[in-house]
């Protein structure tokens, strides 16, 4: 479903220097696949997810997603590939305080083409599936970390993604929490979804089917 | 303390932007304020430079008892002299005055020029209690008919004319022909009344019946102390009273009008005043609410490091400190900006003031007219500032001890947003100073509207290639009717000799002044008013052709002719407003206007013409003027026993060519002792007229202006704001799916929404202001749909601008930035 190859991501360090981030990344991940990435602080582990989820464009090498070679398409195009097919969880979820659970889970699909009926049912569908209707009118602040993760990870995956990326998802939660996100996350893996996460966990490593290490911007 | 004020002014260098929006904010708000409310001050307001000027009080006569406003008049001369002989109890003493020109022979290398003069009842002075800087006022003896030659000049006169001689006493010059001596100098700025430079006696004839209708007499009274204006007008009704048993006489005053003296000058301007003032409050609410608003930015901008201080052990006190110097150091230095502006901006908005006395009546510029800085206005404006400042120091203090000292510690919980309280807080903030700025914008196009309609108001006559200038035939050089007839008779064939001058004519009073020679009438049929007894018109004398020269169109009947002498019928000609009022539906040639009462001793003019109306400039001092009556010159001259004085001459030129140097000549070559003053193209002269107004329209558009501006720079700082604070925000946006322009719809939306919020409170306020006005003023013009919307647009322009650059940076929120761990 992804290949990369021979990618590269630098940042000028002034004085015409680079720093390279990633390293001639070659990776290759099947549909249906849950990669763990691990590395220490700092190896480029976000950076990859970013470019893997198509918010980072500075990099140079090839990238395609299915058929399509995302290195040679326009951020427009860039944008709607993403919009279909990705689905984003953060470590410090990201939920929109001022929005309740509903309306935190209503964003993705306002930006894509959906009716208001579609919404609704989408997001209804959402927080049963989840178990969080009883949370639907509450805010961010008032949920507990696992719960507001449960949130981010309904939102990441409410307009149907293909491939689901987190960034150290459990990173914020205690250890049962985390559990729970992990489980969660073997069940949508169980149901075809495919998942690339960060973490700095062995246990939550182990859920994956396989890992990628990454050193200073290599894969080793 | 000196640390707190350190660190304060490290922390205002650090954010440069921030700092220099909110000194320009207070510049502006201070600065503006206080330069446009010195003009008003110098100019308008100044209080007179009289010894008890509160006991001073502006005289008019009333022809019915109550003495209400609309039916009062200047004195006339029968009027004065009975409340100068009789008012003994009322008034310490009463004054009077009139005003003129006159033409100053030719001082060394001075040429001969017209010089505007008051003629002064000797008392005047002494009443209004500002003697002469140097010499003495005029005495009893020297304020007789044939009274010796004696003048007062103006400290300005003095100086220019003269080079501030120090002998100047006793020396003299020649006025009108005759030789003065000088007994006198004013002291500096002082041109009152009339803006004279030069005081000569009134010098009243013993006794002229025909001036008992002639109510041209500007008067004062100094209240005897201890007496309220209102006793005094009681005083005054009863001694008229006693006046009319003893000697019964239908021109015999009922009653007196005294606003104090002060108060008689800015009486019309009040309504405008008021305008202006609420003007500057509005801006001045517009600055304290965007300095706020900064302000309050700037305390949530921080209110992480404050948790994090007060967590680390910092006691509100030190917070509050440290906030409270940033405010102070901010207002501190808007202040001295603010100071700066208002003292480079005070004089060149009074060079733009009006020098000329105009239909309003104020007496600008006739006292003290020196710039000024108003220093109430500024200290008021600067503590509004400083107060703000103080208020917005406590707000850490109360945020801070809001904040959740365990959520602080956190880093990573950092708000996504602004908390709904603050937000609301600085979005009531915009509101407030769009309503605000739109209210002010709307005021002043409307304003802008009406004035523009009082001045582009035809005037009935053409202005397009006519010249006029004034010259003065005064007895003393003229002393009979034939005389000054043949004088002027001389003056236009010579002024018409002038290459490029198609026709030349004259008339009594200038075609633009109407207003300032009134005639009492009653025409045939109608019931004079009671209980004054007579009507009130404009009166004009012209020779024959005078219409056709001026372009003012001639309806029905007649124009004057050569035969229109002293030995034929005596003749009018009437505006259209004049003769439709009077004789609706019936031919008013050959109809008659009687002068002055029914019972009175005046003749009877028989109508031979009807002309259009033209635009009253009116005194709205004046009463009700009915219309138009114009008399033939020359059959005024040789019938009636006062000869005309000042006399303006109309020339209608091919093109501009003919200039002042030509008129001159022709002067000379007519009569070498006329002197021509005030040449001025008649489109000139229609500019020039209502020059207060249009000086309070500036003042007007500049505070609308200057609240556009800082209602947008208060716009622009909030979105800015929240698009700093909500970059995160933008970036999950854009991390779920939100396009650029999505993002930046989202903070236009925002942005048209504070606007509509607005542009709603401000129509609202407008109406209540309005309505607070009109009790004032009721001429107000209400503002209509074009200026409602040229406002809106304007206003949105303005939103507009300050909504795109911080759109523009929400829209370009790149999320693998703005979401990186920290
Ligand atoms: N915008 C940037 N400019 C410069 N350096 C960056 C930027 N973003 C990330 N880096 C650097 O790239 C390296 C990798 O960062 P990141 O991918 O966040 O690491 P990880 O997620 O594995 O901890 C770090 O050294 C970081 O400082
Ligand atoms: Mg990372």
């Amino acid at each position: 479903m992804i290949r990369l190859h021979n990618l590269e991501r630098s940042y000028p360090l002034g004085r015409g220097q680079l720093f390279y981030v990633l390293r001639d990344i070659d990776l290759d991940i099947a549909e249906g696949d849950f990669v763990s990435i691990m590395g220490p602080s700092g190896a480029g582990k976000s950076t990859l997810l970013h470019i893997l989820g198509m918010h980072d464009h500075g990099w140079t090498g090839e990238y395609f997603f299915d058929e399509t070679a995302v290195h040679h398409l326009k951020a427009k195009e860039r944008a709607t590939l993403r919009n279909q097919q990705i689905g984003f969880v953060f470590q410090q979820y990201h939920l929109l305080d001022d929005l309740t659970v509903y309306e935190n889970l209503d964003i993705p699909l306002s930006y894509r083409h959906y009716s208001k009926s579609e919404r609704a049912a989408l997001v209804a569908d959402a927080l049963d599936r989840f178990q969080i209707v009883g949370k639907k009118d509450l805010y961010p602040r008032q949920l507990s970390g696992g719960q507001q993760q449960l949130v981010g990870v309904a939102r990441a995956i409410i307009a149907g993604p293909k491939l689901l990326l987190a960034d150290e998802p459990t990173g914020n939660l205690h250890s049962s929490q985390g559990e729970e996100i992990m489980e969660l996350f073997r069940r949508l893996n169980e149901e075809g979804m495919t998942i690339v996460q960060v973490t700095h966990s062995e246990k939550n490593a182990s859920y994956g089917k396989r890992i990628v290490q990454l050193r200073d911007g290599w894969i080793v | 303390m000196m640390n707190d004020l350190k660190y304060a002014v490290r922390m205002l260098i650090k954010s440069p932007a921030f700092s220099l929006v909110a000194i320009v904010t207070l510049a502006l708000g201070i600065g503006a304020n206080t330069a446009i409310f010195s003009v008003v001050e110098g100019t308008l307001l100044r209080p007179l430079p009289f010894a008890n000027a509160n006991r001073l009080v502006r005289l008019y006569e009333a022809a019915d008892d109550n003495g209400a406003r609309g039916s009062t008049l200047n004195l006339s001369e029968h009027t004065f002299r009975q409340w100068r002989e009789f008012g003994g109890d009322i008034f310490e003493g009463v004054a009077s005055a009139t005003g003129t020109n006159v033409t100053v022979g030719a001082i060394g290398s001075n040429p001969a020029r017209s010089v505007a003069a008051a003629r002064i009842s000797a008392n005047f002075f002494s009443i209004v209690g500002l003697p002469p800087a140097l010499g003495r006022a005029f005495t009893a003896e020297e304020d007789f008919e044939s009274g010796p030659h004696v003048v007062i000049i103006s400290d300005d006169f003095w100086r220019q004319q003269l080079n501030g001689r120090a002998d100047v006493l006793g020396t003299t010059i020649a006025i009108d022909g005759n030789v003065h001596t000088i007994i006198g100098v004013m002291p500096k700025m002082f041109r009152h009344p009339y803006r004279a430079n030069l005081w000569l006696p009134l010098a009243l004839p013993a006794n002229s019946p025909a001036q008992a209708t002639n109510h041209y007499l500007y008067g004062i009274g100094r209240l005897r102390k201890g007496l309220t204006i209102a006793r005094a007008g009681e005083a005054v009704r009863r001694m008229c009273a006693a006046i009319n048993q003893a000697h019964p006489d239908p021109n015999n005053a009922h009653a007196a009008y005294m606003p104090p003296l002060r108060e008689s000058f800015i009486m019309d301007l009040r309504p405008k005043i008021l305008v202006i003032i609420i003007a500057a409050l509005c801006v001045l609410l517009i600055a304290a609410a965007n300095f706020a608003g900064l302000l309050l930015t700037r305390v949530v901008d921080r209110e992480g490091e404050f948790s994090l201080r007060r967590a680390l052990g910092a006691s509100w006190r030190r917070l509050v400190r440290q906030q409270l110097m940033q405010g102070l150091v901010l207002a501190l230095l808007g202040t001295l900006c603010g100071l700066f502006l208002a003292s480079w901006i005070t004089p060149a908005l009074v060079a733009m003031s009006p020098e000329g006395a105009d239909a309003t009546g104020s007496a600008m510029r006739e006292f003290d007219y020196a710039v000024r800085l108003d220093w109430p206005v500024f200290g008021f404006a600067t503590a509004v500032m400083f107060l703000v400042g103080i208020g917005f120091g406590f707000l850490p203090a109360i945020h801070a001890s809001r904040i959740d000292l365990r959520g602080a510690m956190n880093a990573g919980s950092r708000n996504a947003t602004l908390d709904r309280s603050t937000r609301r807080l600085l979005g009531s903030f915009v509101i407030v100073e769009l309503a605000v700025a739109s209210a002010l914008l709307m005021a002043s196009l409307t304003a802008a509207q009406y004035f523009r309609k009082l001045v582009n108001e035809s005037w009935g006559f053409e202005t397009e290639h006519r010249v006029m200038f004034n010259a003065t035939f005064s007895e003393r050089l003229f002393p009979n009717a034939s005389t000054q007839q043949q004088g002027i008779e001389r003056v236009l064939s010579e002024l018409r000799s002038i290459p490029g001058v198609t026709a030349a004519t004259a008339s009594e009073p200038s075609p633009m002044t109407a207003p300032r020679n009134l005639i009492s009438c009653n025409p045939e049929g109608a019931p004079p008013p009671e209980p004054r007894g007579f009507h009130l018109a404009y009166h004009r004398m012209i020779p024959p052709g005078y219409f056709k020269t001026v372009g003012h169109p001639l309806l029905q009947g007649r124009d004057f002719t050569d035969s229109d002498n002293g030995d034929s019928l005596q003749v009018c000609i009437v505006s259209r407003a004049f003769a439709q009022r009077f004789w609706p539906g019936q031919d008013p040639i050959g109809k008659r206007v009687k002068w002055g009462r029914l019972d009175g001793p005046r003749p009877w003019f028989t109508v031979v013409g009807v002309v259009g109306d033209m635009k009253a400039i009116a005194d709205p001092r004046d009463g009700e003027v009915v219309g138009m009556i114009a008399r033939p010159l020359t059959q005024v001259l040789a019938i009636a026993s006062n000869l005309v004085d000042e006399v303006t001459f109309v020339l209608q030129t091919k093109n501009k060519a003919v200039t002042e140097t030509a008129i001159r000549d022709a002067l000379a070559r007519a009569d070498s002792r006329l002197a021509a003053y005030q040449i001025i193209s008649l489109d000139q002269a229609s500019a020039d007229s209502r020059t207060t107004e249009r000086f309070i329209l500036v003042l007007v558009s500049l505070f609308g202006i200057l609240g556009l501006i800082l209602a947008a720079v208060g716009l622009y700082g909030l979105l800015s704001l929240q698009v700093a604070r909500r970059e995160r925000e933008f970036g999950i946006r854009s991390a779920l799916g939100a396009t650029a322009a999505q993002l930046i719809q989202l903070v236009s939306r925002q942005g048209a929404s504070l606007l509509g919020l607005g542009f709603m409170v401000g129509a609202f306020g407008t109406w209540g202001i309005i309505r607070l006005v009109r009790s004032q003023w009721s001429g107000l013009p209400t503002p209509n749909i074009l200026a409602w919307l040229f406002g809106a647009i304007v206003l949105c322009l303005a939103a507009g601008v300050a909504c795109w650059l911080p759109a523009r940076r929400a829209g370009r929120v790149d999320p693998v930035i703005a979401l990186r761990a920290e």
